[in-house]
This record gives structure tokens, C-alpha cells and sequence, in this order.
């Protein structure tokens, strides 16, 4: 019923090893997930000895240099390096975050990366993001208004723009929902953590006007009720956001609004 | 500030502040170990106001140079984030050809930092993009709806096209020459960051235009490493490259030509601007490393009779 073992093809072998070339003392050995379907091959763990006398601070600086000096093909998606695109999410030493904001030096012993965890991957450090994007799809992430008058901004309050706060922020980098183990079992069902935090971002936008249509849609057992509390998402968010207090104010709305 | 804008101090507009702060560095009076940058402080302001409105500063101030903005000045340097040129287009969206007409080219739009609309000249102010996006992202979508016909089925491509799209591909995909595409890519950014910077002279400028040549040679023995068809980066970012070099060649060259100093784009040699003879875009064909320079004057009329033209004058704050 349960397999135990993984699949054969999955099984993560020893890799290359790539010593250092510049003769410097002070190394430090990073390893890395590699995989490439298009070679059949299973996926490996390739080890490099890095320079840290010639690198930046961040893990993203680390990758960055490996991939010009020593190995151009290692696979990692990357944009704008300083925390607002959320394309370096990756898991570093068992803990998700984004690599242009992770200082290396927090990281004791040898470096370890891997893709984010259970994502189905393309390649790399690369995770499949589609399903999590065809979930945020699903909650409609645009503004609905019932009025037909165009031709005028809509105006919110101060306090009620207050209410975004902790919700616009969100980069949709997947740290938080690739954390959940409620999303490792259910990912297909359940929204996760990044969505449902959009899904009360709309939810609570005073300019909005499907306020009770959207909570209905995210009234299930599967969508909504799989978060279990486990807080996985909170301690991973790169930016300090709070998704299980936004799911927890989303049951909270449930049990007290009028549908 | 207010030594280089005794009214708008710092909120001047970029270049203004940019050229200020790199004299200041250039006259030795930068902060650090190497005096190569300046402090930023926003320390006056109240704390609420800095965690209410700069939050995105404040943290990334955080992150990278581990600065609590509320008690300690940021360390900073101008640098590029933003390609003012593109691809010339008119209001709507539609690609311009042949100079000095308004042209378009039938099926091309540009939209974005790719295109070049001109609704700032040769500056970066702020909102920029959002410009970009918001309105002419929308007169884009008008236009395209206007022009397509529903249900128009899409040109044949000639085969010659596509063969020489494949052909690009296949040629860097299979390179396999000595130079990796970081080190041409670094020399490219340390050439136009040299050569190509804040401050410009007809020297540093001509310097620029033959040494990006070189690098552009250098593409002769690049190499690419991964010849994987999945996510192959390596490939990827040879083929920006490709594009990057060519638009930095397209840039210096002209920049070489065009001696005045206008908007971002400030010569040395050429203080003042030059209505009379540079009151115009410049417009670039690129062929490999050679490319052809002319000029295309700009607007002078307004769309409507509710605003009138404003005719360019000094830049003072």
C-alpha cells in the first residue's frame, strides 16, 4: 500500500567532486543537488571547495561564483538578488529561504542545497511551481467591483489599507507552502500556505466586493481545513510574514460571518 | 545635497544626485575603507515614517549592509539600474521605423524597458515604470485590439527565418571555444562601468567604443559548457549575452556621438546641452559590431489643445 523505499531512478548518488584550483586557505565545501532528466542518469550530490577570501556574503553570491569559475552548468533560477522576486527560494543547510538574502556564514560545516522540498523538479535546484500557480490562479488574485464606474480611482482609508499589511508583501517565492508537510501530502488539494495568505489578502481588501463569494470558495475540508496549525510556514517566510495567522483569521471569518 | 540642489536637496532628480554624489567620491571625500562611496541618512526622519513608507529600504539596508537606518547612515554608489533607450515606438505601442517619419513596422509592438517611448527623454524619473506598465501596457492592449482581427490565423514564417533563429541557437548551444560567457559578460560590465559611467569624456568614451569590440570578438572563442535541452542556463545566459553586448555597443556608440550633456548622459567635455544641434533621438542600426548612427527629431506639438508644449529649459533645483 505504502512504498517505503524510493523508486530506484530516485536515489541520490554520490557526485562529482570539484577541488579547489586557487590555492586558497580558507575553503569551505558546498554541496549541491544536481539532476538533469534529460540524461537518464539518477540524481547526484556534486561537491565544490569554494574560495570564501573571493566571495560575497550571500548564498546566492556562492552559487553565482560557482557557476562563473567552476561549474557554468549548475542549474538555479535567480533574478533580482536582493529579496523581491523570490526566484532563489531553495532549501540551505535543511532550511528554506531565499539564496540572495541567506548569509552563508550563518550556516556551520559543510553547505548543503538542495531544491525546495517536494516539488517535483525540473532540474537542479529548479522545483516545478506550476500547481502552486494553478492554485493562486484559483483564488482569482485581481480586484472584483460590482460598480461599472471606471473612470474614478477607488479610494480605501488608511486603516483599511492597514489591513494588506503583512499580506501585499508576499513575494510568492513557495518557502512557506514547500515547508508544510500538510502541502507534501496534499499539495494537490490543499491550497497551502502561499495561496491561502493571497486568497485573505483579496479577502480583506475593503475595495473588493466578492468579500463572501471568496470565502465560500476556500470553505473546504481540502482547500482551507489541511493547515493543522503546524507553523512550519511562519518559521520559513523570508520576508517575516505570518501566512498561518492569515489562515487562522480565514476560519475564524468562516465560523463567525454570515454566508 | 543642498550644495548641488539648494532647493530640492535630496530629492533632486537621479542624475543630479547620482553626478553628486560620484563628484564627491571623485574629489576623495567618499567614506570607507577605499573612500568609494557616500552615506545616505534617514536618521532625521521619525521612525514611523521611515518603518511606515521606506520599508523596502529599510530592510534591504538590513540585509546587505547590516545598517539600522533609524541610528546609522547607508553606505551608498550610483549605479545602473535602468535602460532609458529601446526600441522606438509612438504612444500606442507600435514599433517606429525609417527615420524621421512615423512609420510603424506592421505587427511589432515593444512594451517595457524593451521599448522607448520617449515620455522622459533622456532621464529615469521616478514612476517610470509604472507608466510603462499602467499606461502604456494598457494603449498596447487598445491598439493590438484595434489592429487584430479575431480569428486572423498568424503569418506564414518563412523558413529562411526560422532556419536563422535555429541556426543562432544551434551555433552557441554547440560552442565550444575557450572563454566562458562570465568572463566575457565581466569584462563587458566593467567596460561600460568605465567607460560608460556617471561622468563621460570624447577619451573614456572612445576607449569604450573599441574595447566592447573586443569583447564582442571574444565571442568567437566562447564556450558553453551545458549542451542539456532542459533549463540549460548556461545556454540561456549566452544568449543574453548575445543581446547584451550588442546593446552595449549600440549604447556607447551613442553616447560617443552625441557631444552635449543632456538628462542622465553627462559629458565632461560637452557641459551644456545642445539644442540646436542634439534636440533629437538617436537612432541605431546594429549590424554584429558595426552599427549606424542618425537622428530623429523630437515632438514639439501636444495630442490634445488642453495642455500646451513645454519647451525644454535649464534643469535647475
Amino acid at each position: 500500500m505504502v512504498q517505503i523505499n524510493l523508486p530506484e531512478n530516485s536515489k541520490v548518488q554520490k557526485g562529482k567532486y570539484y577541488k579547489d584550483t586557487t590555492g586558497s586557505k580558507n575553503i569551505r565545501k558546498v554541496n549541491i543537488y544536481r539532476w538533469d532528466p534529460s540524461t537518464g542518469e539518477n540524481p547526484r550530490v556534486d561537491t565544490y571547495e569554494v574560495d570564501m577570501d573571493n566571495c560575497p556574503s550571500k548564498v546566492l553570491d556562492l552559487l553565482n561564483k560557482i557557476k562563473s569559475e567552476i561549474d557554468p552548468s549548475l542549474a538555479y533560477r535567480r533574478s533580482c538578488a536582493h529579496g523581491v522576486c523570490g526566484s532563489c527560494a531553495m532549501n540551505m543547510d535543511g532550511k528554506n529561504g531565499l539564496a540572495c538574502t541567506t548569509p552563508h556564514s550563518e550556516i556551520e560545516g559543510d553547505i548543503n542545497i538542495y531544491p525546495l522540498p517536494h516539488l517535483k523538479v525540473k532540474r537542479d535546484l529548479i522545483g516545478d511551481l506550476n500547481g502552486l500557480y494553478k492554485q493562486y490562479q484559483s483564488i482569482e488574485p485581481w480586484l472584483k467591483t460590482n460598480t461599472k464606474v471606471e473612470t474614478t480611482e477607488i479610494i480605501q482609508s488608511k486603516k483599511d489599507r492597514e489591513k494588506l499589511d503583512g499580506a501585499y508583501e508576499c513575494i510568492m517565492c513557495a518557502c512557506c507552502s514547500t515547508s508544510c508537510p500538510s502541502y507534501w501530502w496534499n499539495g494537490d488539494k490543499y491550497l497551502g500556505p502561499a495561496v491561502l495568505l493571497q486568497a485573505y489578502r483579496w479577502i480583506v481588501d475593503s475595495r473588493d466586493d466578492e468579500r463572501k463569494e471568496r470565502l465560500k470558495k476556500v470553505a473546504d475540508e481540502l482547500k482551507l481545513y489541511r493547515c493543522h496549525t503546524i507553523m512550519n510556514c511562519t518559521n520559513a517566510c523570508p520576508k517575516g510574514l505570518n501566512p498561518a495567522k492569515a489562515i487562522a483569521e480565514l476560519k475564524k471569518m468562516l465560523v463567525t460571518a454570515n454566508l | 545635497m543642498e550644495r548641488y540642489a539648494p532647493n530640492a536637496k535630496d530629492l533632486a532628480s537621479r542624475d543630479v544626485v547620482s553626478r553628486s554624489m560620484s563628484i564627491e567620491i571623485n574629489e576623495g571625500r567618499g567614506v570607507g575603507k577605499e573612500k568609494d562611496h557616500v552615506h545616505l541618512h534617514l536618521s532625521h526622519l521619525d521612525k514611523n515614517i521611515i518603518e511606515s513608507r521606506l520599508p523596502g529600504i529599510t530592510e534591504a539596508a538590513r540585509l546587505f549592509a547590516n545598517v539600522d537606518v533609524t541610528k546609522e547612515p547607508i553606505p551608498v554608489v550610483p549605479t545602473v539600474h535602468y535602460n532609458m533607450g529601446g526600441i522606438p515606438t509612438n504612444y500606442k505601442a507600435e514599433v517606429l521605423t525609417v527615420n524621421g517619419s512615423e512609420k510603424t513596422v506592421p505587427g511589432l509592438m515593444a512594451i517595457g524597458e524593451a521599448a522607448c517611448v520617449s515620455v522622459h527623454g533622456a532621464n529615469r524619473l521616478g514612476s517610470n515604470s509604472l507608466i510603462d506598465l499602467v499606461v502604456f501596457g494598457r494603449a498596447a492592449a487598445m491598439r493590438a485590439a484595434e489592429l487584430v482581427k479575431p480569428g486572423t490565423p498568424h503569418e506564414e514564417v518563412s523558413e529562411t527565418e526560422t532556419e536563422k533563429c535555429l541556426e543562432r541557437f544551434d551555433k552557441l548551444r554547440n560552442a565550444n571555444g575557450e572563454t566562458s560567457t562570465a568572463e566575457l559578460r565581466l569584462s563587458m560590465q566593467k567596460i561600460m562601468q568605465s567607460k560608460c559611467a556617471v561622468f563621460r569624456t570624447d577619451k573614456t568614451l572612445k576607449e569604450g567604443v573599441d574595447e566592447i569590440r573586443k569583447v564582442y570578438d571574444g565571442m568567437e572563442s566562447i564556450s558553453v559548457k551545458d549542451k542539456s535541452l532542459v533549463f540549460n542556463t548556461d545556454l540561456v545566459e549566452t544568449l543574453e549575452f548575445d543581446n547584451l553586448i550588442r546593446q552595449a555597443i549600440t549604447t556607447v556608440d551613442s553616447a560617443y556621438n552625441r557631444k552635449e550633456s543632456r538628462g542622465a548622459h553627462a559629458r565632461e567635455d560637452f557641459p551644456k546641452r545642445d539644442d540646436e544641434k542634439f534636440m533629437q533621438h538617436t537612432i541605431a542600426w546594429c549590424d554584429g559590431k558595426n552599427t549606424k548612427i542618425d537622428y530623429r527629431p523630437v515632438h514639439k506639438t501636444t495630442l490634445t489643445n488642453e495642455v500646451q508644449y513645454f519647451p525644454p529649459q535649464e534643469r535647475v533645483y
